[in-house]
């Protein structure tokens, strides 16, 4: 029977290499000159609905570029399994 | 803030650095001297991805506070491959299978070399104690206390 060159043999990751020099850059791992920072604010209260937020005093805080909301997103918003909590 | 005047030794290079004492030894590696090898996981010592060698000892650089470098000798993952020829446990990493994201294993790899440094064959609860401060979510541990185990056989 001829041999297989994949099936039933083990192969090395062809990523393997640069993971464990440290050389493979993720995105963390990019820095460029003027460069933004961005984060996530969650909301503090579980299955809360929301009905408003408020983002006029913070955008008004030194260094604060912009503030994304969904209102900044056109079109449809609700993608995915939505399910209705009982 | 003021700030402090540090001497450090990264990766057998002497370095002289002025800087915000509020700073952590991941910042400076990451940041100032771009090696960026060490990962900012959890960023409260819970995670290991910030996993280097400071005097002999595996720590986590993001609860190094600058200050506390001062001094030390420190070894990253960028210092283990020597002229193009991989580390006993890069090889092995590789081999055995214990690479996927890839994001743990820089920290993972210093965890491990911080051991084998000071304990040429150990055992499985030894190589799990050292590893134990290091979290991985994919590939599960068992190839990676494989991977550890290759490399320190060929090493010794």
């Amino acid at each position: 029977m001829s041999e297989y060159r994949t099936i039933g043999k083990s192969k090395k990751r062809v990523d393997a290499l640069g993971r464990v020099t440290g050389d493979t850059k993720y995105v963390a791992d990019i820095f460029i000159d003027n460069m933004k920072y961005g984060v996530v604010l969650r909301s503090i209260h579980h299955h809360a609905k929301i009905i408003n937020i408020d983002i006029s005093e913070a955008v008004k805080l030194k260094g604060v570029i912009d503030i994304i909301t969904s209102n900044d997103i056109p079109g449809k918003k609700k993608y995915g399994v939505i399910r209705k909590h009982k | 803030m003021k700030k402090i005047k540090i001497a450090i030794v990264v990766n057998s290079k002497k370095y002289v650095i002025e800087t915000y004492p509020n700073r952590t030894l991941l910042n400076l590696l990451r940041e100032d001297l771009d090696l960026t090898g060490a990962k900012e996981g959890c960023g409260e010592g819970e995670c290991g991805a910030c996993a280097i060698i400071m005097n002999g000892k595996a720590v986590n650089s993001c609860l190094i506070l600058i200050g506390q470098a001062d001094g030390a000798t420190v070894e990253t993952i960028e210092s283990l491959d020597k002229n193009g020829k991989l580390h006993e446990l890069q090889e092995a990493f590789i081999e055995a299978g214990a690479v996927q994201c890839g994001y743990c294993t820089p920290g993972m790899i210093m965890s491990a070399k911080a051991l084998l440094d000071i304990n040429k064959k150990p055992d499985d609860n030894q190589i799990r104690t050292a590893i134990s401060g290091n979290l991985c979510r994919c590939t599960g541990y068992t190839k990676i206390v494989e991977a550890i185990k290759i490399a320190s056989e060929r090493m010794h």
